[in-house]
Protein backbone atom coordinates (compact mmCIF):
# COMPACT_ATOMS: atom_id res chain seq x y z
CA UNK A 1 0.00 0.00 0.00
CA UNK A 2 1.16 3.05 -0.84
CA UNK A 3 2.17 5.64 2.34
CA UNK A 4 -0.07 8.27 3.30
CA UNK A 5 -3.24 7.05 2.25
CA UNK A 6 -4.57 6.36 5.43
CA UNK A 7 -8.34 6.99 4.38
CA UNK A 8 -7.81 3.09 3.11
CA UNK A 9 -6.91 1.83 6.11
CA UNK A 10 -9.98 3.64 7.71
CA UNK A 11 -12.24 2.03 5.16
CA UNK A 12 -11.02 -1.22 5.61
CA UNK A 13 -11.38 -1.41 9.64
CA UNK A 14 -14.13 1.47 10.11
CA UNK A 15 -16.31 0.74 7.31
CA UNK A 16 -15.69 -3.06 6.61
CA UNK A 17 -15.15 -4.16 9.71
CA UNK A 18 -11.80 -6.02 8.53
CA UNK A 19 -8.49 -5.79 10.39
CA UNK A 20 -5.15 -5.14 8.92
CA UNK A 21 -3.21 -7.67 10.47
CA UNK A 22 0.37 -6.34 8.60
CA UNK A 23 1.58 -3.81 6.41
CA UNK A 24 3.89 -3.83 3.81
CA UNK A 25 4.39 -1.02 1.68
CA UNK A 26 6.60 2.18 1.25
CA UNK A 27 6.89 2.51 5.29
CA UNK A 28 5.47 -0.72 6.07
CA UNK A 29 6.66 -3.24 8.61
CA UNK A 30 9.84 -4.66 6.14
CA UNK A 31 12.59 -2.27 7.52
CA UNK A 32 11.88 -4.02 11.61
CA UNK A 33 12.10 -7.16 10.00
CA UNK A 34 15.97 -6.68 10.29
CA UNK A 35 18.79 -6.20 12.51
CA UNK A 36 21.43 -2.92 12.17
CA UNK A 37 24.62 -4.30 12.36
CA UNK A 38 27.03 -3.17 15.31
CA UNK A 39 30.61 -2.99 14.37
CA UNK A 40 33.52 -0.77 15.28
CA UNK A 41 32.25 1.37 11.83
CA UNK A 42 28.86 2.67 12.77
CA UNK A 43 29.05 4.42 9.55
CA UNK A 44 29.37 1.33 7.71
CA UNK A 45 26.98 -0.42 9.79
CA UNK A 46 24.39 2.30 9.29
CA UNK A 47 25.10 2.40 5.56
CA UNK A 48 24.47 -1.41 5.28
CA UNK A 49 21.33 -0.93 7.35
CA UNK A 50 19.84 2.01 4.99
CA UNK A 51 20.63 -0.36 2.21
CA UNK A 52 18.70 -3.45 3.43
CA UNK A 53 16.12 -0.98 4.90
CA UNK A 54 15.61 1.61 2.52
CA UNK A 55 11.35 1.58 2.44
CA UNK A 56 11.22 1.73 -1.41
CA UNK A 57 10.26 -0.87 -3.05
CA UNK A 58 12.87 -0.17 -5.32
CA UNK A 59 15.91 -0.96 -3.32
CA UNK A 60 15.29 -4.78 -3.15
CA UNK A 61 14.92 -7.27 -5.88
CA UNK A 62 11.39 -8.55 -6.80
CA UNK A 63 12.07 -11.98 -5.31
CA UNK A 64 13.22 -10.72 -2.25
CA UNK A 65 9.98 -8.43 -2.05
CA UNK A 66 7.44 -10.78 -3.01
CA UNK A 67 8.94 -13.35 -0.64
CA UNK A 68 8.71 -11.19 2.55
CA UNK A 69 5.22 -9.99 1.42
CA UNK A 70 3.75 -13.68 1.14
CA UNK A 71 5.79 -14.77 4.19
CA UNK A 72 4.12 -12.32 6.20
CA UNK A 73 0.49 -13.22 4.89
CA UNK A 74 1.61 -16.84 6.46
CA UNK A 75 2.71 -15.31 9.60
CA UNK A 76 0.28 -12.97 10.03
CA UNK A 77 -2.28 -15.82 8.61
CA UNK A 78 -3.96 -13.35 6.46
CA UNK A 79 -7.18 -14.37 4.42
CA UNK A 80 -6.85 -11.80 1.89
CA UNK A 81 -4.70 -9.37 0.57
CA UNK A 82 -5.52 -5.70 -0.54
CA UNK A 83 -3.06 -4.53 -2.98
CA UNK A 84 -2.98 -0.77 -3.56
CA UNK A 85 -0.69 1.40 -5.26
CA UNK A 86 0.07 4.73 -6.11
CA UNK A 87 -0.94 5.54 -10.08
CA UNK A 88 2.40 6.46 -11.66
CA UNK A 89 4.23 3.80 -9.40
CA UNK A 90 6.65 1.45 -11.30
CA UNK A 91 7.66 -0.22 -8.52
CA UNK A 92 4.59 -1.43 -7.42
CA UNK A 93 2.13 -0.62 -10.98
CA UNK A 94 4.62 -2.50 -12.77
CA UNK A 95 5.25 -5.90 -10.62
CA UNK A 96 1.53 -6.81 -9.45
CA UNK A 97 1.37 -9.44 -11.68
CA UNK A 98 3.78 -11.17 -9.93
CA UNK A 99 2.38 -10.85 -6.14
CA UNK A 100 -0.66 -11.58 -7.99
CA UNK A 101 0.58 -15.04 -9.19
CA UNK A 102 2.12 -16.08 -6.47
CA UNK A 103 -0.69 -15.02 -4.00
CA UNK A 104 -2.67 -17.19 -6.06
CA UNK A 105 -0.78 -20.03 -5.67
CA UNK A 106 -1.33 -19.68 -1.66
CA UNK A 107 -4.81 -19.62 -2.74
CA UNK A 108 -5.22 -16.12 -1.09
CA UNK A 109 -7.52 -13.53 -2.95
CA UNK A 110 -6.18 -10.11 -3.61
CA UNK A 111 -7.91 -6.56 -4.40
CA UNK A 112 -6.13 -4.39 -6.48
CA UNK A 113 -6.35 -1.17 -6.04
CA UNK A 114 -4.74 1.63 -7.83
CA UNK A 115 -4.71 4.98 -5.82
CA UNK A 116 -4.14 8.66 -5.60
CA UNK A 117 -4.44 10.86 -2.89
CA UNK A 118 -7.52 12.60 -4.38
CA UNK A 119 -10.90 12.24 -2.62
CA UNK A 120 -13.03 11.30 -5.52
CA UNK A 121 -13.05 7.80 -5.59
CA UNK A 122 -13.50 7.06 -2.14
CA UNK A 123 -17.41 5.98 -2.86
CA UNK A 124 -16.03 3.53 -5.83
CA UNK A 125 -13.24 2.13 -3.72
CA UNK A 126 -15.61 1.36 -1.46
CA UNK A 127 -18.16 -0.44 -3.55
CA UNK A 128 -15.04 -2.96 -4.56
CA UNK A 129 -14.20 -3.32 -1.33
CA UNK A 130 -17.65 -4.25 0.27
CA UNK A 131 -17.57 -7.14 -2.86
CA UNK A 132 -14.45 -8.07 -2.17
CA UNK A 133 -14.34 -9.16 1.54
CA UNK A 134 -17.90 -10.38 0.93
CA UNK A 135 -16.28 -12.73 -1.03
CA UNK A 136 -13.67 -13.18 1.34
CA UNK A 137 -15.52 -13.97 3.83
CA UNK A 138 -17.66 -16.57 2.09
CA UNK A 139 -14.46 -17.96 1.14
CA UNK A 140 -13.05 -18.21 4.64
CA UNK A 141 -16.59 -19.66 5.94
CA UNK A 142 -16.65 -22.62 3.12
CA UNK A 143 -12.75 -23.30 4.42
CA UNK A 144 -13.71 -23.67 7.48
CA UNK A 145 -17.12 -25.40 6.81
CA UNK B 1 15.94 33.30 -39.00
CA UNK B 2 17.66 31.90 -41.39
CA UNK B 3 17.06 33.46 -45.21
CA UNK B 4 17.92 31.08 -47.40
CA UNK B 5 17.78 31.23 -51.12
CA UNK B 6 15.22 29.23 -53.40
CA UNK B 7 15.72 25.83 -54.62
CA UNK B 8 13.93 23.50 -55.79
CA UNK B 9 12.62 20.58 -53.93
CA UNK B 10 12.67 17.33 -56.09
CA UNK B 11 11.49 15.08 -53.56
CA UNK B 12 8.35 13.45 -54.53
CA UNK B 13 5.33 13.95 -52.32
CA UNK B 14 3.52 10.59 -50.99
CA UNK B 15 0.80 10.05 -48.74
CA UNK B 16 1.14 10.65 -44.94
CA UNK B 17 3.02 7.55 -43.60
CA UNK B 18 1.12 5.57 -40.84
CA UNK B 19 3.62 3.77 -39.18
CA UNK B 20 7.53 4.21 -38.69
CA UNK B 21 9.14 2.08 -41.24
CA UNK B 22 6.43 4.13 -43.37
CA UNK B 23 7.95 7.26 -41.75
CA UNK B 24 11.61 5.93 -42.65
CA UNK B 25 10.51 5.18 -46.16
CA UNK B 26 9.06 8.77 -46.45
CA UNK B 27 12.26 9.97 -45.68
CA UNK B 28 14.13 8.19 -48.17
CA UNK B 29 12.26 9.28 -50.80
CA UNK B 30 12.34 12.92 -49.15
CA UNK B 31 16.81 12.14 -49.51
CA UNK B 32 16.62 10.45 -52.59
CA UNK B 33 19.55 12.68 -53.62
CA UNK B 34 21.69 11.13 -50.45
CA UNK B 35 23.55 7.77 -50.22
CA UNK B 36 24.90 8.34 -46.92
CA UNK B 37 21.01 9.11 -45.31
CA UNK B 38 20.11 5.74 -47.56
CA UNK B 39 23.25 3.84 -46.19
CA UNK B 40 21.96 5.12 -42.58
CA UNK B 41 18.61 3.70 -42.71
CA UNK B 42 19.58 0.56 -43.73
CA UNK B 43 21.77 0.12 -40.69
CA UNK B 44 19.12 1.17 -38.63
CA UNK B 45 16.40 -0.50 -39.59
CA UNK B 46 18.83 -4.23 -40.03
CA UNK B 47 20.30 -2.94 -36.83
CA UNK B 48 18.54 -5.72 -34.27
CA UNK B 49 17.59 -8.57 -36.56
CA UNK B 50 21.26 -8.23 -37.99
CA UNK B 51 22.60 -8.29 -34.17
CA UNK B 52 19.70 -11.45 -33.40
CA UNK B 53 21.80 -13.14 -36.72
CA UNK B 54 25.40 -12.59 -35.49
CA UNK B 55 24.32 -13.93 -31.73
CA UNK B 56 22.29 -16.88 -33.97
CA UNK B 57 25.81 -17.69 -35.13
CA UNK B 58 27.25 -17.38 -31.53
CA UNK B 59 28.87 -13.57 -31.72
CA UNK B 60 28.51 -12.05 -28.57
CA UNK B 61 25.40 -9.53 -28.51
CA UNK B 62 24.23 -8.26 -24.92
CA UNK B 63 21.00 -6.13 -24.59
CA UNK B 64 21.93 -2.40 -23.15
CA UNK B 65 20.59 0.93 -23.12
CA UNK B 66 23.06 1.76 -26.31
CA UNK B 67 23.86 5.57 -25.24
CA UNK B 68 27.47 5.10 -23.79
CA UNK B 69 28.54 1.58 -23.53
CA UNK B 70 29.97 1.51 -27.29
CA UNK B 71 33.79 1.60 -25.97
CA UNK B 72 33.42 -1.20 -23.55
CA UNK B 73 31.34 -3.36 -25.71
CA UNK B 74 33.29 -3.62 -28.57
CA UNK B 75 36.25 -3.56 -26.49
CA UNK B 76 34.79 -6.94 -25.02
CA UNK B 77 33.96 -7.92 -28.75
CA UNK B 78 30.40 -7.70 -27.66
CA UNK B 79 27.76 -5.52 -29.99
CA UNK B 80 25.64 -3.17 -27.59
CA UNK B 81 22.03 -4.08 -28.58
CA UNK B 82 20.05 -1.24 -27.90
CA UNK B 83 17.10 -2.11 -26.29
CA UNK B 84 15.64 1.09 -26.50
CA UNK B 85 16.12 1.16 -30.60
CA UNK B 86 14.08 -2.72 -30.40
CA UNK B 87 11.52 -0.70 -28.75
CA UNK B 88 11.30 2.33 -31.54
CA UNK B 89 10.89 -0.09 -34.65
CA UNK B 90 8.85 -2.17 -32.67
CA UNK B 91 5.48 -3.91 -33.88
CA UNK B 92 2.10 -1.81 -33.78
CA UNK B 93 1.07 -4.74 -31.26
CA UNK B 94 3.79 -4.25 -28.18
CA UNK B 95 1.74 -2.12 -26.04
CA UNK B 96 -0.90 -4.98 -25.99
CA UNK B 97 1.10 -8.07 -25.94
CA UNK B 98 2.95 -6.43 -23.27
CA UNK B 99 -0.11 -5.03 -20.64
CA UNK B 100 -1.41 -9.08 -21.72
CA UNK B 101 1.75 -10.77 -20.30
CA UNK B 102 2.44 -8.40 -17.62
CA UNK B 103 -0.88 -7.24 -16.49
CA UNK B 104 0.84 -3.51 -16.95
CA UNK B 105 -1.10 -0.42 -15.48
CA UNK B 106 -2.60 2.03 -18.21
CA UNK B 107 -0.05 4.68 -17.08
CA UNK B 108 2.78 2.77 -17.54
CA UNK B 109 5.59 4.95 -19.82
CA UNK B 110 5.15 3.54 -23.52
CA UNK B 111 9.17 3.29 -24.25
CA UNK B 112 8.88 0.39 -21.37
CA UNK B 113 5.63 -1.12 -22.75
CA UNK B 114 6.95 -1.41 -26.23
CA UNK B 115 10.25 -3.27 -25.39
CA UNK B 116 8.74 -5.81 -23.07
CA UNK B 117 5.78 -6.48 -25.88
CA UNK B 118 9.00 -6.66 -27.79
CA UNK B 119 10.62 -9.12 -25.65
CA UNK B 120 8.22 -11.29 -25.22
CA UNK B 121 6.74 -11.70 -28.65
CA UNK B 122 10.11 -12.59 -30.50
CA UNK B 123 11.56 -14.25 -26.88
CA UNK B 124 15.30 -13.72 -29.02
CA UNK B 125 16.57 -17.02 -27.95
CA UNK B 126 20.07 -15.86 -28.96
CA UNK B 127 19.85 -13.30 -27.05
CA UNK B 128 18.88 -13.78 -23.44
CA UNK B 129 21.88 -11.70 -21.72
CA UNK B 130 20.70 -7.92 -20.45
CA UNK B 131 23.46 -5.30 -18.46
CA UNK B 132 20.80 -3.23 -17.15
CA UNK B 133 22.78 -0.07 -16.26
CA UNK B 134 20.53 1.44 -12.95
CA UNK B 135 21.23 4.75 -14.01
CA UNK B 136 17.96 4.50 -16.18
CA UNK B 137 14.59 5.80 -14.92
CA UNK B 138 12.45 3.59 -12.28
CA UNK B 139 10.26 1.95 -15.04
CA UNK B 140 13.06 0.50 -16.94
CA UNK B 141 14.40 -1.28 -13.71
CA UNK B 142 11.14 -2.64 -13.11
CA UNK B 143 11.09 -3.78 -16.61
CA UNK B 144 14.18 -5.80 -16.49
CA UNK B 145 12.78 -7.75 -13.56
CA UNK B 146 10.05 -7.84 -14.98
CA UNK B 147 11.90 -9.58 -18.15
CA UNK B 148 14.12 -11.69 -15.75
CA UNK B 149 11.07 -14.02 -15.39
CA UNK B 150 11.36 -14.76 -18.87
CA UNK B 151 14.77 -16.38 -18.40
CA UNK B 152 16.75 -13.02 -19.34
CA UNK B 153 20.30 -13.23 -17.51
CA UNK B 154 20.44 -9.69 -15.87
CA UNK B 155 23.70 -8.10 -15.42
CA UNK B 156 23.05 -5.17 -12.80
CA UNK B 157 25.47 -2.37 -13.48
CA UNK B 158 24.96 -0.29 -10.36
CA UNK B 159 24.71 3.77 -11.08
CA UNK B 160 26.02 6.70 -9.18
CA UNK B 161 23.97 9.98 -9.51
CA UNK B 162 26.34 12.71 -9.47
CA UNK B 163 24.73 15.88 -7.28
CA UNK B 164 24.50 19.27 -7.81
CA UNK B 165 27.47 20.24 -5.45
CA UNK B 166 29.85 17.76 -4.94
CA UNK B 167 33.45 18.42 -3.33
CA UNK B 168 36.13 16.95 -5.65
CA UNK B 169 36.99 13.85 -3.00
CA UNK B 170 33.58 12.87 -3.32
CA UNK B 171 33.45 13.14 -6.82
CA UNK B 172 36.38 10.92 -6.98
CA UNK B 173 34.50 8.14 -5.08
CA UNK B 174 32.17 8.15 -7.56
CA UNK B 175 34.37 7.40 -10.02
CA UNK B 176 36.16 5.10 -8.37
CA UNK B 177 33.20 3.09 -7.89
CA UNK B 178 31.92 3.54 -11.24
CA UNK B 179 35.30 2.41 -13.16
CA UNK B 180 34.67 -0.98 -10.85
CA UNK B 181 31.00 -1.24 -11.76
CA UNK B 182 32.20 -1.18 -15.32
CA UNK B 183 35.07 -3.44 -14.22
CA UNK B 184 32.55 -5.96 -12.99
CA UNK B 185 30.49 -5.68 -16.22
CA UNK B 186 33.54 -6.53 -18.43
CA UNK B 187 33.89 -9.32 -16.20
CA UNK B 188 30.38 -10.54 -16.84
CA UNK B 189 30.80 -10.15 -20.66
CA UNK B 190 33.98 -12.12 -21.44
CA UNK B 191 34.32 -13.71 -18.29
CA UNK B 192 38.28 -11.65 -18.29
CA UNK B 193 39.11 -7.76 -17.33
CA UNK B 194 38.73 -5.70 -20.28
CA UNK B 195 41.73 -5.24 -23.04
CA UNK B 196 42.53 -1.95 -21.73
CA UNK B 197 44.52 -1.12 -24.97
CA UNK B 198 41.62 -2.24 -26.97
CA UNK B 199 39.25 0.15 -24.85
CA UNK B 200 41.48 3.06 -25.56
CA UNK B 201 40.98 2.41 -29.34
CA UNK B 202 37.62 2.34 -28.96
CA UNK B 203 37.31 5.65 -26.71
CA UNK B 204 39.50 7.28 -29.78
CA UNK B 205 36.75 6.13 -31.77
CA UNK B 206 33.88 7.34 -29.56
CA UNK B 207 35.79 10.69 -29.94
CA UNK B 208 36.11 10.57 -33.47
CA UNK B 209 32.47 10.24 -33.40
CA UNK B 210 31.71 12.87 -31.38
CA UNK B 211 33.83 15.08 -33.35
CA UNK B 212 31.76 14.20 -36.62
CA UNK B 213 28.54 14.70 -35.46
CA UNK B 214 29.63 17.89 -34.25
CA UNK B 215 31.10 19.02 -37.66
CA UNK B 216 27.32 17.60 -39.14
CA UNK B 217 25.59 19.66 -36.84
CA UNK B 218 27.55 23.09 -37.70
CA UNK B 219 27.52 21.89 -41.38
CA UNK B 220 23.78 21.54 -40.14
CA UNK B 221 23.15 24.89 -39.52
CA UNK B 222 24.50 25.94 -42.70
CA UNK B 223 22.37 23.70 -44.91
CA UNK B 224 19.41 23.19 -42.23
CA UNK B 225 17.47 20.85 -44.61
CA UNK B 226 19.61 18.99 -46.39
CA UNK B 227 20.31 16.59 -43.80
CA UNK B 228 16.50 16.33 -42.26
CA UNK B 229 14.96 15.92 -38.60
CA UNK B 230 14.49 12.58 -38.83
CA UNK B 231 17.85 10.93 -40.18
CA UNK B 232 19.58 13.30 -37.93
CA UNK B 233 18.12 11.67 -34.96
CA UNK B 234 19.37 8.11 -36.07
CA UNK B 235 22.81 9.96 -36.58
CA UNK B 236 22.29 10.77 -33.18
CA UNK B 237 21.51 7.62 -31.60
CA UNK B 238 23.70 5.66 -33.88
CA UNK B 239 26.41 7.64 -31.68
CA UNK B 240 25.71 5.00 -28.55
CA UNK B 241 25.86 1.80 -30.51
CA UNK B 242 27.11 2.25 -33.93
CA UNK B 243 24.25 0.21 -35.48
CA UNK B 244 26.18 -2.92 -34.05
CA UNK B 245 28.89 -1.80 -36.78
CA UNK B 246 31.56 0.65 -35.93
CA UNK B 247 33.20 0.72 -39.38
CA UNK B 248 30.41 0.96 -41.42
CA UNK B 249 28.91 4.08 -38.88
CA UNK B 250 31.68 5.71 -39.25
CA UNK B 251 31.80 5.67 -42.87
CA UNK B 252 28.08 6.92 -43.07
CA UNK B 253 29.21 9.81 -40.40
CA UNK B 254 31.91 10.50 -43.12
CA UNK B 255 29.88 10.50 -46.04
CA UNK B 256 27.02 12.77 -44.50
CA UNK B 257 30.00 15.34 -44.07
CA UNK B 258 31.23 14.70 -47.68
CA UNK B 259 27.73 15.28 -48.81
CA UNK B 260 26.91 18.13 -46.36
CA UNK B 261 30.30 20.06 -47.68
CA UNK B 262 28.91 19.87 -51.43
CA UNK B 263 25.30 20.07 -51.47
CA UNK B 264 23.39 22.88 -52.16
CA UNK B 265 20.48 24.93 -50.25
CA UNK B 266 17.78 23.11 -50.08
CA UNK B 267 14.54 24.70 -48.86
CA UNK B 268 11.00 23.43 -48.12
CA UNK B 269 8.45 23.87 -50.55
CA UNK B 270 6.47 26.86 -50.12
CA UNK B 271 8.55 28.46 -47.20
CA UNK B 272 11.28 31.24 -48.03
CA UNK B 273 12.61 31.08 -44.65
CA UNK B 274 13.77 28.17 -42.02
CA UNK B 275 12.94 28.24 -38.22
CA UNK B 276 16.05 27.01 -36.23
CA UNK B 277 14.77 25.13 -32.89
CA UNK B 278 15.86 23.17 -30.54
CA UNK B 279 14.99 19.65 -29.20
CA UNK B 280 15.19 18.60 -25.81
CA UNK B 281 14.19 15.20 -24.44
CA UNK B 282 13.31 12.37 -25.33
CA UNK B 283 14.05 11.05 -28.72
CA UNK B 284 11.16 9.45 -29.54
CA UNK B 285 9.10 7.44 -31.56
CA UNK B 286 7.26 9.85 -33.19
CA UNK B 287 8.46 10.35 -36.46
CA UNK B 288 5.43 12.20 -37.56
CA UNK B 289 6.56 15.24 -35.41
CA UNK B 290 10.31 15.31 -36.66
CA UNK B 291 8.26 15.31 -40.46
CA UNK B 292 6.23 18.05 -39.30
CA UNK B 293 8.46 20.26 -37.87
CA UNK B 294 10.49 19.53 -41.09
CA UNK B 295 7.40 20.20 -43.45
CA UNK B 296 6.56 23.40 -41.82
CA UNK B 297 9.21 25.29 -42.40
CA UNK B 298 11.16 24.48 -38.98
CA UNK B 299 14.99 22.80 -38.43
CA UNK B 300 15.90 21.13 -36.01
CA UNK B 301 19.50 22.36 -35.63
CA UNK B 302 20.22 21.65 -31.31
CA UNK B 303 19.45 18.16 -30.15
CA UNK B 304 19.66 17.61 -26.62
CA UNK B 305 18.64 14.04 -26.57
CA UNK B 306 20.44 11.19 -24.94
CA UNK B 307 23.47 11.13 -27.00
CA UNK B 308 25.39 14.26 -26.48
CA UNK B 309 27.54 15.39 -28.78
CA UNK B 310 29.41 18.04 -26.99
CA UNK B 311 31.46 15.63 -24.75
CA UNK B 312 34.36 14.42 -25.27
CA UNK B 313 36.05 10.81 -23.68
CA UNK B 314 39.12 11.44 -21.84
CA UNK B 315 42.23 9.93 -22.78
CA UNK B 316 44.94 11.01 -20.02
CA UNK B 317 43.06 8.59 -17.87
CA UNK B 318 42.72 4.64 -17.70
CA UNK B 319 39.82 3.56 -19.87
CA UNK B 320 37.28 2.33 -17.37
CA UNK B 321 37.96 5.36 -15.41
CA UNK B 322 38.04 7.75 -18.59
CA UNK B 323 34.11 5.94 -19.30
CA UNK B 324 32.83 6.56 -15.51
CA UNK B 325 33.79 10.54 -16.26
CA UNK B 326 32.01 10.60 -19.17
CA UNK B 327 29.00 8.92 -17.46
CA UNK B 328 29.10 11.39 -14.88
CA UNK B 329 29.48 14.26 -16.96
CA UNK B 330 25.72 12.58 -18.96
CA UNK B 331 22.84 14.08 -18.65
CA UNK B 332 20.77 10.66 -17.10
CA UNK B 333 23.32 10.40 -14.11
CA UNK B 334 23.14 14.52 -13.58
CA UNK B 335 21.06 17.09 -11.92
CA UNK B 336 19.14 18.76 -14.30
CA UNK B 337 20.41 22.43 -12.96
CA UNK B 338 23.90 21.10 -14.34
CA UNK B 339 22.83 21.24 -17.52
CA UNK B 340 21.22 23.93 -18.61
CA UNK B 341 24.48 25.06 -19.10
CA UNK B 342 24.92 22.73 -21.74
CA UNK B 343 21.51 23.13 -23.26
CA UNK B 344 22.25 26.99 -23.58
CA UNK B 345 25.36 26.16 -25.37
CA UNK B 346 23.52 24.19 -27.87
CA UNK B 347 20.65 26.57 -28.39
CA UNK B 348 23.38 29.40 -28.93
CA UNK B 349 25.45 27.33 -31.43
CA UNK B 350 22.50 26.97 -33.61
CA UNK B 351 21.34 29.98 -33.53
CA UNK B 352 17.83 28.59 -32.50
CA UNK B 353 14.41 30.70 -32.41
CA UNK B 354 12.18 28.62 -30.33
CA UNK B 355 12.91 25.05 -28.19
CA UNK B 356 10.71 21.72 -28.03
CA UNK B 357 10.39 20.11 -25.08
CA UNK B 358 9.75 16.35 -25.54
CA UNK B 359 8.83 13.92 -22.79
CA UNK B 360 6.65 10.42 -22.83
CA UNK B 361 3.37 10.64 -21.06
CA UNK B 362 3.85 9.56 -17.68
CA UNK B 363 7.44 9.83 -17.50
CA UNK B 364 8.52 11.52 -14.20
CA UNK B 365 11.58 11.58 -14.85
CA UNK B 366 11.92 13.49 -17.90
CA UNK B 367 8.87 15.26 -17.23
CA UNK B 368 9.95 17.26 -14.39
CA UNK B 369 13.89 17.90 -15.64
CA UNK B 370 12.09 19.45 -18.88
CA UNK B 371 9.90 21.85 -16.39
CA UNK B 372 13.61 22.87 -14.97
CA UNK B 373 14.72 23.66 -17.83
CA UNK B 374 11.64 25.51 -19.16
CA UNK B 375 10.95 28.06 -16.71
CA UNK B 376 14.90 28.88 -16.98
CA UNK B 377 14.58 29.79 -21.31
CA UNK B 378 11.21 31.42 -20.12
CA UNK B 379 12.82 34.11 -18.20
CA UNK B 380 15.73 34.40 -21.05
CA UNK B 381 12.83 35.22 -23.50
CA UNK B 382 13.22 32.25 -25.64
CA UNK B 383 10.24 30.60 -27.15
CA UNK B 384 9.41 27.16 -26.51
CA UNK B 385 6.50 24.37 -26.13
CA UNK B 386 6.33 21.17 -24.41
CA UNK B 387 5.26 17.79 -25.87
CA UNK B 388 3.53 14.87 -24.60
CA UNK B 389 4.42 12.09 -26.89
CA UNK B 390 3.97 8.49 -26.41
CA UNK B 391 5.87 5.26 -27.72
CA UNK B 392 3.63 3.83 -29.90
CA UNK B 393 3.82 2.59 -33.37
CA UNK B 394 1.62 5.07 -35.49
CA UNK B 395 0.94 8.44 -36.19
CA UNK B 396 0.82 11.28 -33.80
CA UNK B 397 -2.09 12.62 -32.51
CA UNK B 398 -3.59 15.51 -35.05
CA UNK B 399 -3.65 17.19 -31.32
CA UNK B 400 0.15 17.06 -31.24
CA UNK B 401 0.90 17.54 -34.71
CA UNK B 402 -0.92 21.08 -34.88
CA UNK B 403 0.61 22.24 -31.85
CA UNK B 404 4.18 21.71 -33.69
CA UNK B 405 2.86 23.06 -36.62
CA UNK B 406 1.78 26.39 -34.76
CA UNK B 407 4.64 26.67 -33.08
CA UNK B 408 6.69 26.78 -35.78
CA UNK B 409 4.45 29.13 -37.75
CA UNK B 410 4.39 31.68 -34.86
CA UNK B 411 8.01 32.13 -34.77
CA UNK B 412 7.83 31.55 -38.59
CA UNK B 413 5.95 35.52 -38.20
CA UNK B 414 8.24 36.99 -35.62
Amino acid sequence: MADGDRRLMSLIEVDMGARVVAEDHCTGISSYYRQTPTSDDPFADLAAAYLDQAPCARQNPISERVDFSLELARDYRADAVVYAYLKFCPCYGMTKAIYFDRLKQLGIPVLELDLDYSKNDVGQIKTRLEAFFEVARKNKELRHA
Amino acid sequence: MLRLPIAPNTAKQTADPTNQLEYIEDSRTQHAYSPAVQELFDLAVEYISWADGQASERKKAVWTQGVFEAPLFYACDTIPVSAIDLGRLSSGKSVEIAESAFDLPKETCTMISVLLGEWVRKGYPHLKRIAAFNNACEPFNMAYELVGTLGYDIHRVEGVVRPKHADPETLERMVAFLASELSDTARWLIGADVNEARMRLEIDRANRVQERMRRIAALRVKNPLYVKSLPMMFLLMGMGHYFGRPERFEAVQDKVITELCEASFIVPRGHHAIVPLTWIGARGLEFGVYKAVDDAGGALLGWYTPNPYDKTWRTDVPPLESMARFILDYFLATSPVRQIEGIERLVQGSGSQGIFFYTYIGCAFGGVHVEIFREYFQKLGLPSIGLDGTFQVGMPSGQLLTRVRAFVEMLQKK
